[in-house]
C-alpha cells in the first residue's frame, strides 16, 4: 500500500498521511480516502513525502484539494520531509506559497 | 428454469418473450458428446446450433455469430485449435469466448489450445453444474469487455471533441512568426501543453507555454478561457501583467481545486531590444546569444502557477533582459527533461543541457536537442507531453508604422512606437444621435488599463468634441452665452440645429503610445466648420474674452500641449502620465 494514514491519537489532532513510490493520479483515490471521512473540525494534515520517489503535477493537485479540505474545516496542511527530487518539483511550482515545507526534527512534537 | 422453447437456431423466432435466448455453437465430432452438451445448453436458456469439425464450425460461426463456442480439440477435415484460431481472428474488438472440450490432465495440450486463442476448458464428459459455473463465469468476462468497449469509444469520441476544440480555438489562431520552431508531441490526443502566440498592436509578440494537469478533455477545459483571454487582450495591447492577472482571474473561476496551469510568457519587444519573461511553474526559460554561442540567462520558476488563487502585485511581475539580434529564448515544458527512454532513464537536465550547449556551437540550437531527445527516446512513447519553443528575441514588426507627424508636435514624442490608433467620425444626423466621447473613454479603458487618467482626458475630449460640434459644424457663437438669456437661447438654437443636421462632420482620432517612462495619448478632433482665428489666441493665451466660451484654458493646463492647424477646425492634444505598474515591468535583469 503506497499510501498509509495514520488517523490522530488521543489528544492530537494530527492526521499524517505518509506516500510512499510513486505519488501520481494512481494514488487519486487512496488518498482522498485519507482524509475525506475526517470531518471533525480542526484537524491538521501532515503530509510526509520522505518515502516519495516520484511526485506529477496531479499530485500537485491533489495536495490543493487537500488544502481546500483542510481549511474548511479549519484545518491546515503541511508538507513534510520531501526528499530532493520531489522537493524541486514543489519548488517549481513555488508551493511554499501554499503549504510550510517542513524538514526532519521540526513539528514532530505538535 | 424454464424449458427451452426449442433446440432450433433462428435466433429472431427463439425469442419469443422479450429476452432474446442466447446462442452456443458446439463444435464436436462425437454425435453423443454434442447431444448431451446441447441439452443441458438448452437447460440453461441457450439454443444450439451444431457443426461435425472444425471446417463446419467456422461456416457456423459466420451464418450465426454465436454468443459462446464450445470446441472440441481433435477432429477430423479441421482440429479445434485451428478452427479457434480463425474464429479469434475474425472477432476483432468484440469478445467471444471459445471453451474447449478436453480431458483435463494433459498440460501440452491446454498450453496449445490457449495459443490458439481458447478462453477456458470443460472436461469432456461434463455435468450440468461445472458447464453452468463456467457459462456464469464466462459471462463476467464478457460483460466487462462489453462495459470496457463502452467506456473505451466514450473516451474516444471526448478525445476527439478535445482535439477538434483545441484545434479550432487553440492551434488555429496562433500567429505565423518568422523563425520561431516548435516541437509539440502530445502524450494523449489532446495535450495538456498549450502554445499561444500573438501580437501587439505596437508589433510586440507575445508568446505563451502552457501545461495544464492532466491530459484529453479534461485538460482542454481550460484552454478555451485561456486561449481567449490570451488574444483579446493581446490584440488590444494590454501589458503581460494585465494579461496574466486577468488569466489567472479566469482560471481561477473555471477551473477546479486541483486543476491548474503552469506557464510562462515571453514578450518580445520589437523596437527596444528587450525581452520580458514571466515563469510560474515552468521549467526555466533560457536566454541563448548565439553569436558568442553562450547561455546568456536563466529565468527560473518564480512564480507559482496560474489558477490557484489570486496573484499579489509582486508575483506579476516580468522579468526584464536587454537582447541582441542574434539571441534566442528557449521554453519547453517538464515533459522534456522528463522524458523516458526504454530503461525508464529521463533525459534529465544534463542531457537538455549538454544539448543545447552542443546546438550552440553547431548554430543549430532547436535541431540539437530535438535530435538528442529523440534519440534518447527512441520508440518509447512519451508518458507526458513533450513541448519546445525556440523564440528569436528580433521579429519583423507586424503592425502599421506610425503615421508620419507633423513638426509642430513635441519632439520628444517622435521616438515613440504608437501602440495603437482608434478613430471614430460622426456624420450627419449621427452627430445629434450619438455621443463619442464615452465610446472614446470605453475604448481607451479597455486597451490602457487603470493607469488611465480618466477624468483627465475626459474633460479634455469633452470640451474639445463640444466645441467642434457647437461652434464648427452648428455655427453657434460662444458670445450668445455671455448672459443668462443668452444661454437659454444659445441652448435652444443648438437643439433645433442639431436636430435638422443632415451634413458637417467631427472626426476624432486618438493615437496611444508608450515610452519609456510615461504613457502618451494624443487626440485629434477635426471638424467640417469654417474654424476660427486661433493664432490671436496661441499668442495670447490669456486673453479670455474671445475665447472663454471654448473651454481651451482648462484643456490647456491639463495638457502636455494643445495646437490648432489649418484654418482652426482641426486641434490636437498630448496628454501624458507616467507608466503605472500596470504596464507591467520593473527592470530586474541585465
Amino acid at each position: 500500500m503506497p499510501i498509509v494514514h495514520i488517523p490522530p491519537e488521543k489528544g492530537s489532532s494530527i492526521v499524517v498521511i505518509n506516500i510512499s513510490g510513486k505519488f501520481d493520479f494512481s494514488t487519486h483515490k487512496d488518498f482522498r480516502e485519507t482524509y475525506i471521512h475526517h470531518t471533525q473540525k480542526g484537524l491538521d494534515f501532515k503530509v510526509d513525502l520522505s518515502e516519495t520517489e516520484y511526485m506529477d503535477s496531479s499530485a500537485l493537485g491533489m495536495l490543493l484539494m487537500l488544502r481546500e479540505y483542510a481549511e474548511e474545516n479549519e484545518g491546515k496542511v503541511w508538507i513534510h520531509e520531501p526528499q530532493k527530487d520531489v522537493h524541486k518539483i514543489l519548488q517549481i511550482a513555488n508551493f511554499d506559497r501554499f503549504f510550510e515545507i517542513t524538514q526532519c526534527g521540526s513539528k514532530e512534537n505538535e | 428454469m424454464n424449458d427451452p422453447l426449442f433446440g432450433g437456431v433462428d435466433r429472431v423466432l427463439g425469442s419469443s418473450d422479450d429476452v432474446p435466448l442466447r446462442l452456443a455453437l458446439v463444435v464436436d465430432d462425437d454425435e453423443v458428446s454434442r447431444m448431451m452438451l446441447k441439452s443441458m445448453l438448452n437447460a440453461n436458456d441457450y439454443q444450439v446450433v451444431e457443426a461435425e469439425n472444425g471446417e463446419q464450425g467456422v461456416e457456423q460461426f459466420d451464418r450465426y455469430q454465436p454468443d459462446i463456442v464450445f470446441m472440441d480439440v481433435l477432429m477430423p477435415v479441421m482440429d479445434g485449435l485451428e478452427a479457434t484460431q480463425q474464429i479469434k481472428a475474425r472477432l476483432g474488438n468484440s469478445f467471444v469466448p471459445v471453451i474447449f472440450l478436453t480431458a483435463l490432465g494433459d498440460d501440452e495440450t491446454l498450453g496449445r489450445c490457449v495459443s490458439a486463442g481458447g478462453d477456458d476448458f470443460l472436461s469432456k464428459p461434463s455435468t450440468p453444474a461445472a458447464l453452468r459455473s463456467k457459462i456464469i463465469a464466462v459471462g463476467r468476462i464478457q460483460r466487462l469487455y462489453k462495459e470496457l468497449r463502452v467506456l473505451n469509444d466514450e473516451r474516444q469520441r471526448e478525445a476527439e471533441v478535445a482535439e477538434q476544440v483545441f484545434n479550432r480555438v487553440v492551434a488555429a489562431d496562433n500567429v505565423a512568426v518568422v523563425g520561431l520552431q516548435t516541437l509539440m508531441h502530445p502524450a494523449s490526443t489532446f495535450s495538456g501543453d498549450v502554445l499561444l502566440t500573438a501580437y501587439r498592436p505596437d508589433g510586440d509578440l507575445y508568446v505563451f507555454l502552457g501545461d495544464f494537469t492532466g491530459h484529453g478533455l479534461v485538460a482542454s477545459i481550460g484552454s478555451l478561457p485561456l486561449a481567449d483571454t490570451f488574444r483579446a487582450m493581446a490584440g488590444k495591447g494590454f501589458s503581460g501583467s494585465e494579461i496574466l492577472q486577468q488569466i489567472n482571474n479566469k482560471l481561477c473561476h473555471s477551473l477546479p481545486t486541483g486543476m491548474f496551469l503552469c506557464g510562462c510568457l515571453v514578450w518580445i519587444c520589437s523596437e527596444e531590444n528587450r525581452i520580458s519573461v514571466w515563469n510560474g511553474g515552468m521549467p526555466d526559460v533560457w536566454l541563448l546569444d548565439t553569436k558568442r554561442k553562450q547561455v546568456k540567462h536563466h529565468f527560473p520558476s518564480i512564480h507559482p502557477p496560474m489558477g490557484i488563487q489570486a496573484f499579489q502585485a509582486e508575483e506579476l511581475v516580468l522579468d526584464r533582459f536587454d537582447v541582441e539580434a542574434g539571441d534566442r529564448v528557449l521554453i519547453s515544458s517538464d515533459g522534456v527533461v522528463e522524458a523516458r527512454n526504454f530503461r525508464a532513464e529521463q533525459f534529465g537536465d544534463q542531457r537538455f543541457e549538454r544539448a543545447i550547449q552542443q546546438g550552440l556551437q553547431n548554430d543549430d540550437l532547436f535541431g540539437s536537442v530535438k535530435t538528442s531527445l529523440e534519440l534518447f527516446c527512441g520508440v518509447t512513447e512519451p508518458a507526458d507531453d513533450i513541448s519546445m519553443v525556440e523564440i528569436p528575441c528580433s521579429i519583423a514588426r507586424s503592425s502599421l508604422p506610425p503615421e508620419g507627424k507633423s513638426t509642430s508636435v513635441g519632439q520628444t514624442r517622435l521616438s515613440q512606437s504608437t501602440a495603437w490608433k482608434w478613430q471614430l467620425e460622426l456624420t450627419g444626423s449621427a452627430l445629434n444621435e450619438a455621443d463619442p466621447v464615452p465610446m472614446a473613454i470605453g475604448q481607451l479603458q479597455d486597451m490602457v488599463g487603470p493607469s488611465l487618467p480618466r477624468q483627465a482626458i475626459f474633460t479634455v475630449l469633452s470640451e474639445l468634441y463640444v466645441n467642434a460640434l457647437d461652434h464648427g459644424v452648428l455655427g453657434l457663437e460662444s458670445t450668445l452665452k455671455s448672459s443668462a438669456e443668452g444661454f437659454s437661447h444659445y441652448y435652444d438654437e443648438r437643439e433645433s440645429r442639431l436636430a435638422n443636421l443632415s451634413d458637417g462632420f467631427v472626426c476624432i482620432k486618438l493615437s496611444y503610445s508608450v515610452g519609456a517612462e510615461k504613457c502618451y495619448l494624443e487626440m485629434r478632433i477635426e471638424d467640417s466648420g469654417p474654424g476660427f482665428n486661433y493664432v490671436n489666441w496661441v499668442d495670447d493665451p490669456g486673453d479670455e474674452t474671445s475665447h472663454s466660451g471654448r473651454g481651451i484654458l482648462l484643456v490647456n493646463t491639463l495638457c502636455d500641449s494643445l495646437r490648432y492647424y489649418s484654418v482652426g477646425n482641426h486641434v490636437e492634444a498630448i496628454l501624458s502620465w507616467a507608466r503605472g505598474t500596470n504596464d507591467g515591468e520593473t527592470a530586474t535583469g541585465n
